[in-house]
């Protein structure tokens, strides 16, 4: 029979006594327990100063830096004189896998642009972050590198970000 | 009668045809640009080459008739080779435009490049800028970019409706296609040149970036607006999600029938599309109380309506209530008029609406003054076949002098139809009204009931056409909102009225439900 491709480590038999791991584990919990105990006691008390106050991340108040092709909240660009640079040409939507962008094109002005969208929606709470909007933009307009990755609401209008909110919101200043 | 092989395939044809309809007879696609069943063949895009045996020099199908013992080949290298430049000529000067354009999705020149040319482009001279966006009409914007010069629109006025209008000026590569000189595109009929217009320099002024062809889904109808019966196509987007944009009809365009319409619609039909969801459209059943209409359900409205029935022929007889049928209702519900109101409940004064729009336009072309697509279908129902104007106006006399003590009328009016009858618009005293159609309208101060019903392009049924030609078509939406088709109305009604006829049995017992 062939073997299957996810297989499981076969555990050791002081592994499968079951409370050397069971002691093992809170060993390792305990000991970043009070390490952070005491280096936050070290800091308050200004003896402890070049070292950090902890071995974990300081949630929300610190956030890991965010890699530069992260997907994160989606942005649209602009052009020089700030229009949108969207054409609203929906490939988006077209591509859109969660059916969660709604674009409104009318007619611009200029000539030369001729479609531009007067509304265009994401429903981020249906968006699954694919990214392939982005991917099938022919003019560069839609970006996801706001570094955004925080997004939560009371209300699930909240989620449906528009336009303006689209074009003001900006890159991420320092990825990684 | 020539017998010629095509790709290795033989078929017999009539004389004087040529290789590109024996081709499409087959199936055997040959593309084209200026090449259009409905119009006369030029041969000017060299598109439709093909190789014929012993003839040394490639052909243009379009213009080449088949002869007996004819050869030919339509997927050789040497054609594949000329197909490859003609499209590397055409698009020497045509922009890039294709997410923007309007035809994306449907254009020939997008599919035929994917299909066969996909080149290195050789050209390196400046390309000709020039007009993007010319109005060429109320209805018809022309991109003078994406122009291939294949002069459908300029045939299609010419021998289709006889009213040159377009043209093409300049030469060489500042050709471009324009009206002549103070005229604008008005004729009711030049709607079609968009469709035509094998890319996209022909586009819709109301149609224009509503939508991406590839997110509309096509159903067949029949035009409701004249008595040709034009077969069509209707073009909707069905995705009725909270945030995505609601069901709506975007357009329509013709779908050949050699019988009826040919490859045209008028743009009367073509612009009807708005109706299907208009503000206008009746919504909900609804109540006079009071001043005031209120919506009050298919039950409580109907149950209203069939005791108001039983109370005017009770005291009055059957002379006491008048029925206006119009025609714009499918046979099936005439039908169900007929057993219902006729048979059944015996009225005698029944009229089937005028046949005449003084206003409305007829010409050799489509258009037809009568302006009700189910004159014919009426007749085959059992409804005479009289004068119906004159009918039509003795009901209304009997509901203005109060002889009639009320009145059911069922069909879309159009608009000029109770501007002429002006007698309908003074309610007889006491009165009561019942309107079953589908749009709101001046009249509805006056009614007692309303009952929305479905549009055409929302029913199955079928219509006869002024030529007596009998078309069945099914639903391609359903009715919007609480709206009904006529005869499912007319079942539940009749149920109602304790008349159990064989379809109505099939809402029994939801309406039993209700009276329990
Ligand atoms: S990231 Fe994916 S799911 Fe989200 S909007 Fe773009 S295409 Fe749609
Ligand atoms: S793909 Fe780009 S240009 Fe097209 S609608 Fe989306 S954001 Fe706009
Ligand atoms: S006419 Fe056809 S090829 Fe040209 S821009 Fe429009 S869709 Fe693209
Ligand atoms: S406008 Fe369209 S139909 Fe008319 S000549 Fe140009 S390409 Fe042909
Ligand atoms: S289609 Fe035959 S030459 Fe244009």
């Amino acid at each position: 029979m062939k073997k299957d491709r996810i297989s499981q480590k076969r555990l050791n038999f002081p592994e499968r006594l079951y409370l050397a791991e069971i002691l093992r584990g809170l060993w390792i919990t305990g000991k970043h327990f009070f390490r952070n105990f005491l280096m936050h006691i070290g800091r308050a008390l200004g003896v402890v100063k070049k070292r950090r106050g902890a071995v974990t991340i300081q949630y929300p108040e610190e956030c890991r830096p965010i890699p530069a092709g992260y997907r994160a909240r989606h942005r649209l660009l602009r052009r020089e004189d700030g229009s949108p640079k969207c054409v609203a040409c929906m490939m988006c939507p077209t591509i859109c896998p969660a059916n969660c962008i709604h674009i409104r094109a009318a007619e611009s002005p200029d000539p030369t642009i001729e479609k531009y969208p007067v509304e265009f929606r994401i429903n981020l709470d249906r968006c699954v972050m694919c990214g392939f909007c982005v991917e099938a933009c022919p003019v560069d307009a839609i970006r996801m590198d706001t570094g955004v990755v925080e997004m939560s609401a009371s209300d699930r209008e909240e989620f449906v970000t528009v336009l303006d909110f689209l074009l003001d919101s900006k890159p991420a200043k320092n990825p990684v | 009668m020539p017998t010629l092989m095509i790709d290795d395939r033989k078929i017999t044809v009539e004389p004087g045809t040529t290789v590109m309809q024996a081709a499409d007879r087959l199936g055997i696609f040959i593309p084209r640009f200026c090449y259009h069943p409905g119009l006369s063949a030029v041969g000017s895009c060299r598109m439709c080459m093909v190789e014929v045996e012993k003839i040394p020099k490639l052909q243009t199908a379009c213009t080449t008739p088949v002869v007996e013992g004819m050869v030919v080949h339509t997927y050789t290298e040497q054609v594949m080779d000329a197909r490859r430049s003609v499209l590397e000529f055409l698009l020497i000067n045509h922009p890039l435009d294709c997410p923007i354009c309007d035809k994306a999705g449907e254009c020939y020149l997008q599919d035929d490049y994917m299909e066969y040319a996909r080149y290195t482009p050789r050209y390196k001279e400046t390309r000709w800028k020039k007009r993007k966006v010319h109005i060429l009409g109320p209805t018809i914007v022309m991109d003078e970019e994406r122009c291939v010069l294949c002069s459908r629109c300029v045939r299609f006025l010419q021998e289709v409706t006889g009213k040159q209008r377009l043209g093409i000026f300049e030469r060489g590569a500042r050709s471009v296609l324009s009206t002549f000189p103070g005229q604008t595109l008005t004729d009711p009929y030049c709607g079609n040149i968009v469709d035509l217009c094998p890319v996209g320099a022909l586009t819709d002024r109301t149609f224009r970036f509503q939508q991406r062809v590839w997110m509309l889904r096509r159903g067949e109808s029949i035009c409701p607006y004249c008595a040709r019966g034009c077969n069509i196509a209707v073009d909707y987007n069905e995705r009725s999600d909270v945030q995505i944009n609601d069901r709506r009809v975007y357009r329509f365009r013709p779908r050949f029938n050699p019988k009826v319409n040919g490859h045209w619609i008028c743009d009367r039909g073509r612009y009807a599309y708005r109706f299907i969801d208009d503000a206008r459209r009746l919504r909900e059943p609804m109540l006079r109380e009071g001043k005031r209409l209120v919506p009050s359900g298919w039950e409580r409205t109907l149950k209203r309506v069939a005791r108001r029935i039983r109370e005017v022929l009770d005291t009055f007889g059957p002379e006491g209530m008048g029925l206006i049928l119009l025609p714009s209702v499918t046979i099936g519900t005439a039908r169900r008029v007929r057993k219902l109101f006729v048979d059944d409940l015996g009225l005698t004064r029944i009229a089937t609406g005028p046949s005449i729009d003084p206003e409305a336009d007829e010409d050799s072309i489509l258009l037809r003054r009568d302006r009700f697509p189910n004159r014919g279908g009426l007749v085959a129902a059992g409804f005479p076949d009289g004068d119906p104007g004159a009918v039509t106006e003795g009901v209304l006399r009997g509901w203005a002098t109060g002889k009639i003590k009320l009145l059911y009328v069922i069909g879309d009016d159009l608009p000029r139809f109770f501007e002429e009858t002006s007698s309908f618009s003074i309610p007889s005293a006491g009165g009561i009204l019942i309107l079953q159609r589908s749009m709101e309208g001046p009249e509805d101060d006056f009614a007692r009931m309303l009952l929305p019903s479905a549009m055409t392009a929302e029913t199955a049924g079928s219509f006869v056409n002024f030529e007596g030609e009998e078309q069945t078509f099914s639903a391609v939406l359903p009715p919007l909102e609480e709206a009904l088709p006529d005869e499912e109305i007319l079942g539940r009604l009749s149920l109602l009225l304790g008349l159990k006829g064989e379809e109505a049995c099939r809402h029994e017992n939801s309406v039993e439900e209700e009276q329990g």
